[in-house]
């Protein structure tokens, strides 16, 4: 494919007034992504009818949303890493790693790292959008639900990561999760299930009800435990920028998950929370001799380059197909058929001002938001230093807040609660939130598409089996199992034969 | 002689594990029965809306069951003054949520956050301070920076 739509795009992108949009975009966004719940899709629909009745040119709109879409990206970590409450959905296992390493004193190195890797992973994106998205988008229309079924199966797959010492506690965790999504109407079958008939559960338990409430709310009586134990203290700042080595350990798992997360971000109905869980557990097992989720860098660093990417690869379905590879890309898709253009291979012929630009203001974006975010990096962890008798009472009313503007439901914030004493007790009785969390992302996509696959089969299982690309993922998905096994039995047998063989 | 921290959370882990996994078994055995409840009058797949929840009702079954044989260690469980302060701050802010449409999101924000203030040690007009400020804060940031609903309260503003 020739570039020319590119170079025409930065000549657009360039201009001082989409510049400007672009740098007012990702200042919003990293705001928007920072206050939990809001997240990006809330923040480019606000955004969305103020732009077209400014008359803002579709190209100008367009880098404006997207600056706001990925700096909601960057920003979600902010709360993620420093306070436990993740800003949006996609930066849930940034907490895993990130806030571990805040108690540790280390939360200004955790947040300049997990801005390094959001931007390896938003570059990368926009690099494999540029080169690929005609070929990735054929690439996404061939996922049909058995493709799907086998990519959630890889994904539980990475799940064996996480089996610890009591793998039973990983297990229930997991089952509470799936459990969860199937509240709510069955949309298969049109039945409800579980609801009780009680109509606020009729569309299900929302991803960010439980996550404020597992982590949030949770956090909160932990913490309060800490007050009466008397081993509540200050966090300390600790010193800015990562050391060589963590940079360097953090290398390939940036990059690997960076390209996890753009492939999954290209299949539409996946999204960033999938990506990130997908890297988080894939490098876990890869990786972990027992510090993931204790506060490695390498555990915060793959799922931020992973939710990035992904927020790019969404991108390449929207623009080449018109079909949005997200919540945020369908806010976006909207705005295109507002301004009365069709997205499609013929846009980057046709409007390559529009597609160009939109890329090319990813490249600017991305090394904006790099730029304002590191030297933001004191300004953020000062939010450790603020008394608890002001940052706990903060913590609670934005859980609210996010719970509450969301689906301006009171009913949504008790249960937000409830869910939170829920963890609180898991998490005393030794349980991980992640197994849970995993659980609910992968669920529905698994039920929903096994079930789909067999009403095309008419109940044939082998249907799972039949492309190269459901084969291929049911291979890495044995392997991924396997492998780590493999070579850990292998190298504690050659340590045995060199004790026994000097 | 004194227990190590390790032995007391395996003596803890055991007693509340088993506690837990008797909770969940309960809770397992209610899924199944509330999955043979559903109600559908045709689906169009051969699994149906059945066969997922029972699949996992029996999974966490006998994961529950593994469980209740095999709890492992837990934290220690607090002693009755935090429980009685955690269980108040659920209560305060589970009561305040539940009353939000009525009288409004200001009243409840200032008593979650004063209520939240007291615990965590500051002192009673500290704490009614921070909840004061905080509500307001949060309040003009959201109604007026970012143009979300927040209930006004059918109490003091009517219909």
């Amino acid at each position: 494919m020739s570039l020319d739509y590119l170079w025409t795009g930065f000549a657009v992108a360039l201009t001082p007034t989409n510049l400007l949009y672009s740098l007012l975009g990702c200042f919003l966004g990293t705001l928007i992504g920072a206050l939990p719940a809001i997240g990006p899709i809330n923040g480019i629909a606000l955004i969305l009818p103020i732009a077209y009745t400014m008359k803002m040119p579709p190209e100008s709109c367009m880098i404006l949303l997207a600056a706001i879409y990925y700096g909601a990206e960057y920003g979600g970590r902010i709360t993620s890493i420093l306070i436990n409450v993740p800003g949006d959905a996609g930066a849930v296992m940034t907490a895993m790693d990130g806030f571990p390493l805040a108690k540790q004193g280390r939360g200004a190195e955790a947040l300049t790292m997990s801005a390094l890797s959001s931007f390896v992973g938003g570059i990368l994106a926009v690099v494999g959008l540029t080169f690929f998205a005609p070929l990735l988008g054929l690439f996404a229309v061939k996922f049909g639900p058995a493709e799907y079924v086998a990519l959630m199966v890889f994904a539980f797959a990475t799940l064996a990561s996480m089996v610890g010492a009591e793998p039973v506690k990983t297990l229930i965790g997991c089952l509470i999760g799936l459990l969860l999504t199937t509240i709510g109407l069955d949309p298969t079958s049109g039945a409800y299930r579980f609801t009780f008939d009680q109509p606020e559960l009729h569309d299900g338990i929302e991803f960010i009800i439980i996550v404020i409430g597992l982590f949030s709310i949770s956090e909160i009586l932990l913490m309060l435990e800490h007050k009466f134990a008397g081993t509540l203290k200050p966090i300390p700042i600790g010193k800015g920028f990562p050391s060589w080595a963590d940079i360097k350990a953090c290398w390939w798992p940036t990059i690997r998950s960076s390209v996890s997360g753009f492939i999954i971000g290209v299949l539409p109905g996946t999204g960033a929370s999938v990506a990130s869980a997908v890297a988080y557990t894939t490098e876990k097992r890869l990786l972990d001799k027992g510090t993931f989720g204790k506060g490695d860098m390498r555990g915060l660093a793959a799922p931020e380059a992973a939710n990035n990417a992904a927020a790019g690869g969404a991108f390449v379905p929207m623009l080449t197909l018109g079909v949005p590879g997200s919540g945020t890309t369908a806010v976006m898709l909207g705005a295109l058929l507002l301004y009365n253009i069709q997205p499609g291979p013929q846009l980057f012929t046709e409007k390559p001002e529009l597609a160009g630009g939109l890329i090319a203001s990813m490249y600017i974006g991305n090394i904006m938001l790099l730029i304002m975010n590191i030297p933001m990096v004191r300004l953020f962890v000062k939010m450790l230093q603020v008394p608890n008798t002001w940052l706990i009472p903060t913590i609670l009313l934005l859980s609210i807040l996010g719970v509450y503007t969301a689906y301006s439901s009171v009913t949504s914030v008790l249960m937000m609660i409830a869910i939170g004493v829920m963890g609180w007790a898991l998490r005393k009785q030794g349980f991980d939130m992640a197994p849970i969390i995993l659980g609910f992302v992968l669920g529905k996509v698994l039920e929903t598409n096994l079930r789909n696959a067999l009403a095309l089969s008419g109940g044939e299982v082998s249907i799972l089996f039949q492309s190269t690309i459901s084969n291929s993922l049911w291979v890495m998905a044995v392997l991924i199992v396997i492998l780590p096994w493999w070579l850990a039995r292998r190298s504690r047998r050659e340590a045995i034969d060199a004790r026994d063989h000097p | 002689m004194s227990s190590s921290p390790h032995e007391e959370g395996q003596r803890n882990g055991a007693f509340s594990g088993r506690v837990t996994a008797s909770i969940l078994l309960a809770f397992a055995a209610l899924l199944a029965i509330a999955t043979s409840r559903i109600e559908y009058a045709f689906s169009s797949d051969p699994l149906g809306p059945q066969a997922f929840p029972y699949l996992l009702s029996i999974a966490l079954a006998i994961c529950a069951a593994w469980y209740f044989l095999r709890p492992g260690a837990a934290d220690p469980w607090p002693h009755s003054q935090m429980l009685w302060s955690a269980f108040s701050l659920i209560a305060v802010t589970a009561i305040a949520v539940g009353i939000m449409d009525y009288v409004g999101f200001l009243p409840t924000a200032f008593i979650i956050c004063s209520w939240a203030a007291y615990l965590f040690g500051s002192g009673p007009a500290g704490a009614l301070g921070i909840g004061a400020v905080q509500a307001a804060f949060w309040f003009a940031l959201f109604k007026y920076g970012l143009g979300t609903y927040l209930p006004a309260g059918t109490l003091f503003f009517p219909g």
